[in-house]
């Protein structure tokens, strides 16, 4: 581990993390404001700065959570008399923890080569280990004599040599650690959330928390199952487990949606469930349980409770991206460039800069997990709540077999497929390429919407008017009849 | 192509599983299960002898199997003699179930893949594969014991037979664990090789030793590891009884000497003064007698025959002792001892399953009286396989102990023969009990009198074990070469 | 070498902790909680002896499934699964824990002082030990038949599972010779068989019939 590897591990860090944390926090907005505008309200907007006394910096109500961050910090911190001490205290941070670790191996973007970033050119020695930074004539590295002291020391140590942190080799990856089992790992990580919300319900002594605890764990350990066997068609596919080669693979051929568009399905759903929001909140359901195995936490360990949900979202939100839509990869733009190819038609090749795609990548790459977590909360405020045997029916009976389904189909296929020659081969590209385009197509429709969108006169009198007081205006109005009123 | 050949017998048995569990879910009706899983079991039994009379040392490319299972004649010799207790145990279900409410498909899978797990343990050389055989017969038995599942005798011997067989297995586990870290090997004969010329680590290997000891007396449940036995036995259907008594007590000592003789077949290993001899012999000194005292003492036929279970596992253990100085005629006499055992338990378990109906299962003697005079039908096969099991000739029981005392005899282990003898005279005191109530008491006045039921299954079961039990009693010649050949695979 | 040490030191540390604290804990929850940090540090172990797949399987496995198995029947229990003391057996159950104890204590001993010697008697791991890629690879090569016949052993273990924990018994209430019949699965499933046991023994529903 060189200094370059300890620098760019705090960067990554630094940037997944405030990611999440940003999104996570501008989710709780979007997650009112969006119900308020489903359910015609006009939703929180009185928070604010104020700047003078007459202008108040309100911002859309954006700063709700700001307050209610500090609301968390400054509520007092209650304990029922009779719980588990120590357990209760734990529980928010095992349901927390995992949520926070899981990111460390999904790709943000594309393997950044040492050697063609920027001007500057790295040092190296005859091997090609990067040694520093040229500043003009002289390699630049500020600790170099004390970080080659640890370097020999730590390099030792098994696990850092073959974690892809070799940027000795010139290349970076871009995710906090580029862990060999990828994926596996997630499914490590994602299974110890149940034990938070496990023992936080058992620890409140309280039976509404039970009762949550008990729905939680079941409900996660069920949709666990259908979480993992709905990828193997995935890894099948891309001959992978590792984050980083299934991203490569779909920049090579399409997106993952197409080839695997049943599991793309699967994981949503189960992805949902394992997040227990709307319709699987059965485990805090408000109506049944007061909300569930939370329900005596209060101050800032409500508060990562509530946090780790949002988090989930961005954190799942974020390997459907990178498993099913093509992570940092857009149509046609690859590692060199943009390529528009069908087949073996050339259409317009135009070189880029490595720095550009990067961060055309990465731009790309936090921009579809946006998109997808929208989705999301917009799948909280139109489904309703399930029934528990409804919930577990699901599962059991629905999700699972057909994930069976489509690991037994996808294998078959694939095989015929692979099998079938240099013919299928080009009509696989052909029709990759053209699945490509239609996403570029989409894409480019959808940024032209939203500029429209934005750039259109606002309708003031829509704003207020909800979709059922439009519906009923169109009709004449509703208590225009003084005899209905 | 041959090697297929080799192999199916294991695979008709998995295949079949399979395909009757595709069938339970797909059809409305599962009266022919019974008769399918019988139909299995006969088609593995038929290709084991097919197998064997090819010549399984013809057939090439066996060796793609190595070092994890072999294809021999010690496995297929277990191979059928499995495939016959599945059977036999099937078609006692297949009458048992029905009659007793509890007439669900799983029994039957359970069945299978158990048996499958058995001929796995007996083909298996990796301690790997061991294990895994191991584990899916026992499995298979933990749950066909607890199937029962209004029964608390069914859960209470269910959750004993689970938990005392998980610590046996874990405790075996362990001793291969330290087994391979003395020896550097998985494999059998790769362990055997490393002790015969000499490990380093002599007390560790005898410590693994120890241990394996202590799991394999555990499965064959002999005392004093045969806690769970009789409740185990007791609280099961009686075909999963069967089953556990035959087709376990096979499996366990298939893995028994499979592991005893190529591991710890050395010289050193294998004498009085410095092995593992002197602790079978008291292992099987002590299972003898207590089980036979304790026997006699039930009111309970079905503990009766739990225990002389036990009983016959000490009796064949003087058999594996016996090979450490008569080599393969002693471990023949195990086989042939273990083929005659299997008729004869399997057939007075299903007699006793005949004896009772309906919400009266026949469990006591007193259930019992009164029966010979009755319905002869019933009784007379119960009265044979009661004869075999305690040794009288013709029958084949005789046979079994004949052959096995006179290897210990010898060996030169006239003590230990003495003690089997002895044990022998005592076991045939509760054989014989059972027809003395049959023959010779009459009901009390107001006891239900037993009425037997009626199955074509049971009666099938009934017959071949019956038939089986006179050939074997009258021609032991030919079965008892078929056991010297599947002995022979251990040399010497 | 630092590093490595230190992390195998903690590691080990936790899970001797954690191990003790499953044995020693009064409330099962805690029992159940010190489990898991033991199966966290041992997964830690594999990862510093290079088996990364065995470390994730560790904790996908154990940790993510039977750690929550063991809380959620504990939970299903309740506060009463908390037992009163026992003290019968106090004889026995010391003389097993000495047992267990001088066994564990001579094997750590042998082990001490074997273990340098053994390092020859076992080939170096070849370069990329412990990733999937091998270990599939080795699965569908060398290991083949025990990983096929793994498959026995799940099913056996699945079939089991439902043969005990599948709820009433269906089969023949009836005595009219169909009884079998109703022990294969009805149109509505599993779970409304309860609610139905007792109308189709006098019912029987239309399929059955015909």
């Amino acid at each position: 581990m060189t200094t370059l590897d300890l620098i760019a591990t705090l960067v990554k860090i630094l940037v997944m993390v405030g990611f999440l944390f940003n999104v996570a926090g501008l989710l709780t907005w979007v997650d009112r404001r969006l119900s308020s505008m489903i359910q015609d309200r006009i939703g929180p907007n009185r928070a604010g700065l104020p700047l003078t006394k007459k202008i108040t910096l309100r911002l859309f109500g954006l700063l709700h959570t700001a307050a209610d961050g500090v609301k968390f910090f400054t509520k007092k911190d209650f304990m029922p008399p009779k719980a588990d001490k120590l357990l209760f205290s734990l529980a928010p941070i095992l349901a927390m923890a995992p949520v926070l670790a899981l990111a460390a191996v999904i790709p943000m973007g594309d393997t950044v080569s040492l050697a063609q970033v920027g001007p500057r050119k790295l040092c190296m020695d005859a091997e090609g280990h990067a040694l520093g930074l040229f500043v003009g004539d002289q390699c630049l590295d500020a600790a170099k004599n004390i970080v080659t002291a640890f370097a020999s020391t730590a390099t030792q140590w098994p696990a850092a040599s073959r974690l892809g942190m070799n940027s000795s080799q010139g290349i970076l990856h871009l995710s906090i650690a580029p862990l060999n089992v990828g994926i596996l790992y997630i499914f490590a990580m994602a299974g110890q959330g149940i034990v938070g919300a496990a023992i936080a319900g058992w620890s409140s002594d309280n039976k509404f928390s039970l009762m949550g605890a008990l729905r939680a764990a079941s409900q996660m350990v069920s949709y666990e199952v259908t979480l993992g066997l709905s990828l193997v068609g995935a890894m099948m596919i891309y001959g992978s487990v590792r984050l980083q080669d299934m991203v490569i693979w779909q920049g090579e051929n399409t997106w993952g949606i197409f080839v695997q568009p049943l599991a793309f399905f699967l994981f949503f759903t189960a992805a949902v469930a394992e997040s227990k929001r709307i319709p699987f909140d059965l485990p805090e359901a408000e109506s049944e349980l007061v909300s569930g195995y939370f329900t005596e936490y209060s101050g800032m360990k409500f508060g990562m409770f509530y946090f780790a949900e949002y988090m989930e979202i961005v954190t799942s939100s974020m390997l459907l991206v990178t498993i099913f839509l093509g992570g940092w990869q857009l149509p046609f733009l690859h590692r060199d460039g943009l390529t528009l190819q069908f087949g073996d038609t050339m259409i317009i090749q135009q070189k880029v800069g490595h720095l550009a795609m990067l961060v055309i990548g990465v731009l790309a790459f936090f921009g579809k997990t946006l998109i997808i977590c929208l989705l999301q909360a917009f799948v909280r405020w139109s489904l309703p709540r399930f029934r528990y045997d409804q919930l577990q029916k699901l599962c059991w009976q629905t999700l699972l077999p057909l994930s069976l389904a489509n690991i037994f189909a996808t294998g078959i296929i694939w095989l015929g497929l692979q099998s079938g020659g240099a013919p299928v081969a080009a009509g696989l590209k052909l029709a990759s390429d053209i699945t490509q385009g239609v996403v570029a197509v989409v894409l480019i429709g959808l940024v032209v919407w939203a500029i429209i969108g934005m750039f259109s006169p606002s309708r003031h009198l829509t704003q207020i008017l909800g979709t059922s007081a439009k519906r009923a205006a169109k009709r004449g109005g509703t208590v225009t009849d003084p005899m209905q009123a | 192509m041959m090697l297929y050949f080799a192999l199916s017998p294991l695979a008709v048995v998995g295949g079949g599983a399979l395909l009757l569990m595709m069938v339970e879910a797909l059809s409305r009706r599962s009266n022919g299960l019974a008769m399918g899983t019988t139909m299995v079991f006969a088609a593995g039994l038929a290709l084991s002898a097919g197998v064997w009379l090819y010549g399984v040392e013809d057939i090439p490319g066996l060796e793609a199997l190595a070092p994890w299972i072999v294809i021999d004649r010690f496995t297929l010799f277990f191979d059928g003699l499995l495939c016959l207790a599945g059977m036999l145990a099937s078609l006692l279900a297949g009458g048992y179930l029905p009659e007793h409410k509890m007439n669900r498909g799983e029994f039957y899978s359970l069945l299978l893949f158990a048996t499958f797990g058995g001929m796995m343990l007996a083909a298996s050389t990796d301690a790997l594969t061991l294990f895994l055989g191991l584990e899916t017969l026992s499995i298979g038995a933990y749950a066909m014991t607890a199937f029962r599942r209004t029964s608390a005798r069914s859960a209470e011997g269910a959750l004993k037979y689970f938990l005392l067989g998980s610590f046996a297995a874990a405790i075996l586990l362990y001793g291969f664990a330290l087994l391979y870290g003395a020896t550097g090997h998985t494999d059998l004969a790769g362990i055997g090789g490393a002790i015969k010329s000499g490990t380093k680590y002599p007390v560790m290997t005898v410590m693994a030793l120890v241990l394996i000891i202590v799991g394999l007396a555990f499965k064959v449940s002999a005392v004093p590891f045969h806690m769970w036995t009789p409740d185990a036995y007791e609280g099961a259907p009686t075909p999963a009884t069967t089953f556990m008594a035959v087709a376990v007590k096979a499996g366990a000592f298939a893995m028994m000497l499979r592991v005893l003789l190529t591991c710890f077949g050395d010289a050193k290993f294998m004498s009085w003064s410095s092995g593992w001899p002197p602790a079978l012999a008291t292992i099987a000194v002590m299972t003898m007698t207590v089980a036979n005292l304790i026997a006699g003492r039930q009111e309970s036929v079905k503990r009766m025959l739990a225990y002389s279970s036990i009983a016959h596992a000490g009796y064949i253990l003087v058999g594996v002792v016996g090979t450490m100085r008569s080599g393969s005629q002693a471990s023949a006499s195990v086989l042939f001892y273990l083929l005659t055992y299997t008729v004869s338990t399997a057939g007075a378990f299903g007699a006793l399953i005949l004896c009772g109906r309906r919400g009266a299962e026949s469990v006591s003697y007193e259930d019992l009286a009164g029966i010979g005079r009755r319905h002869p039908a019933a009784a007379l096969p119960f009265a044979l396989f009661l004869i075999s099991l305690a040794g009288i000739p013709p029958t084949a029981g005789f046979f079994g102990k004949w052959f096995i005392f006179r290897s210990a005899m010898d060996g030169g282990l006239y003590w230990l023969t003495i003690i089997a003898f002895i044990n022998s005279v005592i076991g045939a005191y509760y054989y014989l009990r059972v027809l003395v109530y049959m023959y010779m008491r009459e009901p009390a006045a107001g006891a239900p009198i037993a009425v037997p039921m009626k199955s074509g299954y049971v009666n099938a079961a009934l017959l071949i074990s019956a038939i089986l039990v006179i050939v074997l009693g009258l021609t032991p010649g030919s079965s008892l070469d078929v056991a010297v050949k599947a002995a022979g695979v251990f040399g010497g | 070498m630092l590093l490595g040490q230190a992390f195998f030191g903690l590691c080990a540390a936790l899970a001797i902790i954690g191990a003790l604290s499953t044995v020693i804990a009064k409330n099962p929850i805690r029992g159940a909680m010190g489990l898991l940090l033991m199966i966290v540090a041992i997964a830690g172990l594999f990862l510093a002896l290079h088996a990364e797949f065995l470390a994730a399987i560790q904790l996908i496995v154990y940790a993510g499934a039977i750690v929550v198995l063991f809380l959620f029947v504990i939970m299903l229990l309740g506060p009463a699964s908390q037992s009163p003391s026992d003290q019968r057996g106090q004889i026995v159950r010391s003389l097993g824990a000495a047992l267990f104890a001088g066994s564990g204590l001579t094997g750590a001993y042998y082990v001490w002082h074997t273990a340098p010697a053994m390092k020859k008697l076992l080939d170096a791991p070849p370069n990329d030990f412990g990733t999937i890629d091998t270990i599939g690879r080795v699965l569908f090569s060398d290991g083949l038949v025990p990983f096929e016949l793994s498959s026995g052993l799940l099913m056996v273990a699945i079939v089991g599972a439902v043969a005990v924990a599948r709820g009433k018994h269906r089969t023949d209430d009836s005595h009219n010779g169909r009884g079998e019949i109703l022990s294969s699965r009805g149109p509505d499933g599993e779970d409304a068989k309860d609610a139905k046991d007792d109308a189709r023994t006098t019912k029987p529903t239309g399929e059955v019939t015909t």
